[in-house]
């Protein structure tokens, strides 16, 4: 990940992007480093800017796109046609524009109300038809945008609920899209009906940009939805950020609790200044409850902090944050400290602070971090982080509504670990228990997204997409298996994946993984264990392993030489592999897990 | 404002918009005059140039702009109170 300062300032500036894309775009491309992918925008409309934006977002954020733009309306024909140059250039993601100006059957007002059922019907038919052709032809993400109200409505307030109208028809094509959405793990939606209602419909439903360029939306509004966009391209390529690090005077509650007292300060119900930093703890609760971890990094006596929260107005509670930093050291080695303490990247943090010098000695002292404009009125705060799209998920899943449980689980491990002199009794004293077992579809979705956000324990941070994971489950080339682990102070999910194939004798390892929250657990050794144990069943003698160096793996270099593998090319700590030959008599490296590996 | 001063901001808009240094403009001058000046620059040009002098172009007139001298008639024109 670059470390190098954002081009893109948060709340965003539509004009300044429109008007010097150009030499923002050179800047970016300067930054070594950059995640190579191709995306293929396929458009019912013109879609010349918002490919040049879109870029933009992408290279900000690491990921440096090549695109195949169709000509101009021809997503219709370029998917269902044979197109040898689509094919040719292998998309990793295809994304669809398509808005009201492509609908071919909105009703007549003479249309009865079976015609007007088919031709809701047909209109998602022709739709779903695309997808499933992209799914057989190239089985890459799909990201397609809903609909956005229409730009009139001759039945004026009727539109909505007279089932010849519009918006009626808008509403019912966009249900179906979502229950496709939700039963199509590789498909994206692209909510531009939210999206231009929060720009304005007004300045949407720009008709000069319609009628002079053909564009489906105002160009103002460009900016605004390809950051919307990008912000799921990012999600795709695991690019989004975990962790929201926040200040507390001023930030969460009005007034400084250290002058004012607990009871002084502005939080619940009190006046509008009080309510306004109630409806942000209300979010910032939110995100926590969907997987985004806490932390507090405040200039502030640890007891005066901590009693901010025992308000009793609070929504956010102590035991809400996986690392609370109240002291008068610099931010900078507060968040170095949270970093180290929940075992996550400086570049997966967000740094919210009202005070503007704060933001700016963070950004230039942490790599990485995105700290956002927030400005000085709490009015905004709210509406600042959630069109940043900085937290994008493609899917929430269960291991993510946990994601808090787990992090307070190992604050009390640590804890722990202060009681025992050796660590080997302290891992014992954990009572593990793990599951390894080959890939399946149930876990699908979760090794997906643990491949594809994995920074730290990862041996070769190769990423892979659903279907190559799905294809990993049959694979009779392939060894493929995750692992849960739990203790006694509960479950942590799945928590790592290794990925092999098969070669004569030969059992190469493409991707190792493992999530940082179970690290020093021992679970590596267990999951090599039970890799041997495949291999030799299957008649291999050989494991060869691969390390490749990147900014963030450097925790692994050394972990096939731990194991007792030989290096035969590279050198430590760089690029290199390994070998391993399996002894006849292999005694297992793993004995603090209790490994339950049936199926 | 004279015509020098709105050529002036004109050439600042397009040396942003196609990331080069300032062009020379006069009102003769047409997009085939500027290297990279072609029709997805001349769509962001525009839009630049509303937003910058705070005037809206009517379709009639985005579709008449022929040189640089014809867009600044029509901001002139526009600030008028045409």
């Amino acid at each position: 990940m670059p470390s190098v300062k954002s081009e893109i300032t948060i709340p965003l500036d539509s004009n300044v992007l429109l008007r010097k894309k150009r030499g923002i775009k050179r800047t970016l491309l300067a930054v070594p480093g950059l995640l190579k992918k191709k995306i293929a925008i396929l458009g019912g409309s013109t879609t010349a800017e918002i490919k040049d934006i879109l870029e933009i977002f992408l290279l900000d954020a690491g990921i440096e796109p090549e695109f195949y733009e169709s000509d101009y309306n021809q997503y219709y024909q370029v998917i269902m046609f044979e197109n040898a140059a689509l094919k040719a250039f292998a998309p990793d993601v295809i994304f669809i524009h398509t808005t009201q100006v492509n609908i071919r059957n909105f009703p007549s007002i003479a249309d009865s109300d079976a015609a007007v059922a088919r031709k809701i019907d047909d209109e998602f038919t022709l739709l779903r038809g695309l997808w499933e052709r992209i799914k057989t032809d190239y089985g890459c993400t799909i990201i397609q945008n809903n609909f956005e109200l229409p730009f009139s409505r001759p039945l004026g307030n009727l539109d909505f609920s007279d089932i010849h109208g519009k918006t009626h028809f808008i509403a019912a094509l966009n249900q179906k899209i979502a229950c496709y959405a939700q039963d199509n793990t590789h498909f994206l939606v692209h909510d531009i009906h939210y999206l231009s209602s929060w720009i304005g419909l007004e300045k949407w439903h720009n008709r000069k940009d319609w009628h002079s360029y053909k564009y489906a939306m105002g160009l103002n509004c460009v900016p605004t939805f390809a950051q919307n966009l990008a912000a799921i391209v990012k999600a795709v390529f695991g690019k989004t950020k975990k962790a929201l690090i926040l200040d507390l005077d001023n930030t969460l509650w009005g007034g400084i609790i250290g002058d004012d007292g607990v009871h002084q300060i502005k939080i619940g119900s009190g006046s509008a200044i009080a309510e306004a930093y109630t409806e942000f703890q209300q979010y910032v609760r939110d995100m926590r409850d969907r997987g985004i971890i806490l932390a507090v990094a405040s200039k502030n006596d640890l007891h005066n902090a901590k009693e901010g929260f025992e308000h009793p107005d609070s929504t956010l509670r102590f035991d809400d944050f996986v690392s609370f930093q109240a002291n008068w050291d610099p931010k900078s080695s507060n968040i170095h400290r949270i970093a180290g303490e929940a075992n996550i990247g400086l570049d997966s943090m967000v740094f919210v602070d009202d005070n503007p010098a704060e933001r700016e000695l963070v950004r230039q002292q942490v790599p990485g971090i995105v700290a956002p404009e927030m400005g000085d009125d709490i009015v905004n705060y709210v509406a600042i982080i959630d069109k940043s799209g900085l937290f994008e998920a493609t899917r929430i899943l269960a291991d993510d509504r946990n994601r808090h449980q787990f992090y307070k689980q190992n604050t009390t491990r640590a804890e722990q670990v202060s009681q025992f002199h050796d660590y080997g009794e302290y891992l014992t004293s954990l009572g593990m228990s793990a599951q390894i077992r080959p890939f399946d579809l149930a876990n699908l979705e979760r090794v997906t997204q643990l491949i594809n956000k994995t920074n730290q324990f990862n041996l070769t941070t190769r990423r892979y997409t659903l279907s190559e994971v799905e294809d990993l489950i049959e694979g009779a080339e392939s060894v493929a298996m995750y692992g849960r682990l739990s203790d006694k102070f509960g479950d942590n999910g799945l928590i790592t994946a290794v990925i092999g194939h098969l070669e004569a004798e030969t059992l190469h390892i493409n991707l190792w993984i493992m999530s940082c929250r179970v690290l020093k657990r021992g679970m590596e050794f267990a999951l090599f264990d039970e890799l041997v144990r495949r291999a030799s069943a299957c008649g291999i003698k050989t494991i060869v392993g691969q390390y490749m160096k990147s900014a963030k793996n450097n925790m692994v270099s050394g972990l096939y030489r731990d194991l007792g593998f030989d290096r035969v090319s590279g050198a430590e700590s760089a690029d290199s592999q390994w070998v391993y030959q399996i002894p006849s008599a292999y005694q297992k490296k793993n004995s603090y897990i209790e490994v339950n590996n049936e199926s | 404002m004279n015509h020098d001063d709105l050529l002036d901001k004109i050439a600042i808009i397009i040396a942003d918009v196609l990331d080069t240094d300032k062009p020379q403009l006069d009102m003769q001058t047409t997009a085939n005059n500027i290297e990279g000046w072609d029709s997805l620059a001349h769509i962001s040009i525009v839009t630049q140039i509303e937003s910058d002098f705070q005037v809206k172009f009517t379709l009639v007139e985005l579709a008449e702009f022929s040189t640089v001298g014809s867009i600044v008639q029509a901001i002139e024109r526009k600030r008028n109170g045409d």
